[in-house]
């Protein structure tokens, strides 16, 4: 008996190890989604499936964004386990689009001229052909406290906020008053909540990518002059202390995307948020209220342009190569970026900022549209304006990593911290170059002289 | 019963085999092809979406590596952590086993302290890290603030992730919690395990506690020592989790160095990190130095000790059993 009993268990012990080690799911019927976002979820199941009647069972499966890279470029290297369609976000999206991975969606599907034309650039590979389209799109904007505004600033509607704050040396000042202020509410207010907020901006406009002709091209906007990016990073680190020593900043010193950072969304201590369109319902509708006193922010807030024209992020579709169900993936994907109906619906629905021209216009000139966090006022006239002027040709596979390092040399330069004072600008671009050619050595030319310095 | 009676014939050994197959399985499938197949990739240049099969013979990766600033930082700043976190780690473990252990102090609630001390092993690197950057977190962590109102942090704007030494500190200090329970119980088992006579006849001979300490419980503790140094040599320079966590092996000095950038970190940085350049064959020629590393102080600190250390002389081998196995 007892042999009979360690003779099973011993079997199901090899049995069961080498099950799992060739396990693997095979469902060939369904149609594979990957993506990093739930919102996709959502549209298949509450949008498409309700409104198209076919039979295709779908396999949505959502996974981390960084995770989802991973995954993705080993099942493309071993050309197993693809799925038919997926999502990938803006920070990968010129990775994937030089991959080689996807089909050519102009060939197979004509994009209408109602995206922006960004969205179409920033998907575009080395020949320029897109390779994906976005229902999305996701320009930046200034969000501000209407009631510091109007206390402090004397600021009534977003039309005379954006007037004071269309440049950076504007900004500046309006940083400057709002840090000196001593009004019946508020004291010592601070213009953003981290440092780095203006980068992004910067970056989303420059002319070319970081890369040009295999060498490093680092835009003379970014470190040189007042207002440069360099220099507004050091005005709004040392605020009305002394550069090198006491600081006295017009920002709060969190760091994007944590606690402190959040926190201060709910608190009267931050004036205004650089954040792009979907971040008014992901990030600020979900963190206006404060967990301890219970007091919102909601209704406090407007949006208005601000100092620069750019986008943050978004949400593109590609189809696999290997997939064998494109024509239901073209369907798909028009549906998701083309069929004015779902965008709209979708638009009435989640208040998101969709990837076309003349429903964005139809909304931004609708006096109904209202969003009452922004206390009544209509987001979209704003993101339009945005949206159609931002550039999509400046991209690299690498940004996420570069645009990093930039601007931490930056905050370095404006803190004095691993530069010397006397030769600080110099000392942190030298910085920042090293820190590019350690990684990317083999791949981009970094021997590079740059102007006035 | 004739299928029993059958059976009974059987070789008892093929049991045996059963049981360790699914260990060998798993080993050759999940161990040893990976590290093969890692030596191989580190011969290449294979990289990106490149299809494996056109990647070509180059040894360029090697030679990339010994000159790059950022990679040489990183095996420096392992040790460096390594070091900060093992030294206090092995003596307070040896103090702690020794108060826990010793006869005459009679410790009460020694086994409630030994639990206590060994939870943070059990907690996951995620949590830990979470836990330690929300109390460090500037400007609102709980211990960023208490510190800078006692003084140990003097400038107020200080912020200990952007400071190179403060955060090879603090992820040292992460390891040292971690593990020093996990040490110290080993330690104390192996204290335990000493035969008290010879504690007895010591005493009889007149030898205080300390000598006592020195020439008998020390000695005695050889292998377990050089156990312990062996596994956390291993352990510390293939350390991943909390310097990836706590920032990502940042913050970033000058010459494109990084300050807690590890071995293991800058591996997964080049190989898998979205940004870089899905460097396989670079990632693959860093880990064969990796592996190159601790073979070599594995070696050193075997040697260092001896090997007695694990309490044998050296035996004549045995008779060759492979003769045994060509007759089966």
């Amino acid at each position: 008996m007892k042999k009979i009993i360690s003779t099973v268990l011993a079997l199901s012990l090899t049995v069961g190890t080498m099950a799992t080690a060739t396990a693997c799911g095979k469902d060939g019927d369904k149609f594979v989604v990957w993506t990093f976002t739930n919102e996709l979820k959502e549209m298949i199941e509450d949008y498409y499936q309700d409104s198209v009647s076919d039979n295709t069972e779908f396999d949505i499966q959502v996974i981390g964004v960084n995770d989802l890279d991973t995954k993705l470029s080993s099942a493309w290297r071993a050309k197993k386990n693809l799925p038919d369609i997926v999502a990938i976000e803006e920070k990968y999206i010129a990775k994937y689009a030089e991959s080689g991975m996807f089909l050519d969606i102009e060939d197979m599907l004509k994009a209408d001229n109602e995206m922006y034309d960004y969205t179409l650039d920033a998907a575009r590979d080395t020949q320029g052909k897109v390779m994906a389209y976005a229902w999305q799109s996701t320009p930046g904007a200034l969000y501000y406290r209407t009631d510091m505004a109007s206390e402090i600033l004397g600021v009534n509607s977003p039309e005379e906020m954006q007037a004071m704050v269309s440049n950076w040396e504007d900004f500046l000042n309006v940083a400057q008053t709002l840090k000196n202020a001593n009004t019946e509410h508020f004291s010592d207010v601070r213009i953003l909540s981290d440092v780095a907020a203006p980068a992004r901006a910067f970056y989303s406009e420059r002319n070319a990518s970081w890369v040009v002709d295999g060498k490093l091209s680092i835009e003379s906007q970014l470190y040189d002059g007042e207002y440069s990016l360099y220099e507004i990073i050091k005005t709004l680190q040392v605020g009305n202390g002394t550069w090198g020593e006491e600081e006295d900043p017009f920002i709060n010193e969190t760091t994007e995307r944590q606690t402190a950072w959040f926190t201060d969304m709910s608190q009267d201590k931050v004036f205004s948020y650089l954040l792009p369109s979907y971040s008014l319902h992901f990030d600020l509708k979900k963190y206006a209220e404060n967990s301890t006193t219970g007091t919102t922010t909601a209704g406090k807030w407007a949006v208005c342009q601000g100092p620069s024209t750019y986008s943050d992020g978004g949400t593109w579709l590609g189809v696999i190569k290997t997939s064998k169900k494109a024509e239901k993936a073209k369907e798909l994907i028009e549906y998701f970026t083309m069929n004015e109906d779902f965008l709209r619906a979708w638009a009435n629905d989640k208040g998101d900022f969709m990837n076309n021209k003349s429903l964005m216009s139809e909304f931004a000139n609708d006096a109904t549209k209202s969003e009452s966090f922004l206390g009544g006022q209509n987001h979209y006239k704003v993101f339009h304006q945005v949206a159609e002027q931002v550039r999509g040709n400046n991209r690299t596979p690498y940004d996420s990593k570069i645009n990093a390092m930039f601007s931490e040399w930056a905050i370095n330069y404006a803190k004095v911290e691993n530069v010397s004072k006397s030769s600080a600008k110099a000392d942190a671009l030298a910085g920042f170059i090293e820190g590019v050619a350690a990684p990317y050595g083999s791949k981009i030319d970094t021997d590079i002289t740059l102007p006035n310095l | 019963m004739a299928l029993f009676a059958k059976k009974r014939k059987l070789n008892y050994g093929i049991y045996g085999f059963i049981f360790v197959l699914p260990f060998f399985v798993v080993f050759l499938i999940f161990q040893l092809y990976p590290i093969l197949y890692s030596i191989i990739l580190s011969f290449t240049n294979y990289q990106g979406f490149m299809d494996v099969k056109d990647a070509t013979f180059t040894f360029s990766q090697y030679t990339d590596l010994i000159v790059n600033p950022r990679f040489l930082q990183s095996i420096v700043n392992t040790f460096i952590i390594w070091m900060i976190n093992f030294v206090p780690q092995v003596v307070v473990s040896f103090l702690f086993a020794a108060l826990f252990t010793s006869v005459n102090l009679k410790m009460k609630g020694a086994g409630v302290f030994k639990i206590v001390y060994y939870l943070p092993n059990i907690v996951t690197a995620a949590s830990v890290a979470v836990l330690f950057k929300n109390l460090f977190n500037y400007p609102d962590g709980i211990i960023d603030k208490l510190f800078k109102a006692m003084g140990v942090f003097s400038d107020p704007t200080y912020n200990i992730v952007r400071d190179a030494w403060g955060t090879r500190i603090l992820i040292s200090f992460i390891q040292f919690w971690r593990y020093f329970g996990y040490t110290l119980l080993i330690l104390a088992a192996a204290m335990m395990g000493i035969n008290p006579t010879y504690y007895e006849a010591a005493t009889i001979d007149g030898a205080s506690k300390v000598k006592s300490f020195f020439s008998i419980t020390l000695p005695l503790l050889r292998p377990i020592v050089l156990y312990t140094l062996i596994t956390s040599l291993v352990g510390g320079l293939q350390m991943f989790e909390i310097p990836y966590l706590i920032c990502d092996g940042g913050p970033m000095m000058a010459g494109g160095r990084w300050a807690t950038e590890t071995i293991s970190v800058y591996i997964y940085h080049m190989a898998f990190e979205g940004g870089y350049t899905n460097d396989y064959a670079l990632a693959s020629a860093a880990s064969v130095y990796l592996f190159l590393i601790v073979l070599v102080f594995s070696f050193i600190t075997f040697k260092f000790f001896g090997d007695q250390a694990f309490g044998l002389e050296k035996k004549e081998k045995q008779p060759k059993k492979s003769k045994e196995k060509e007759d089966v």
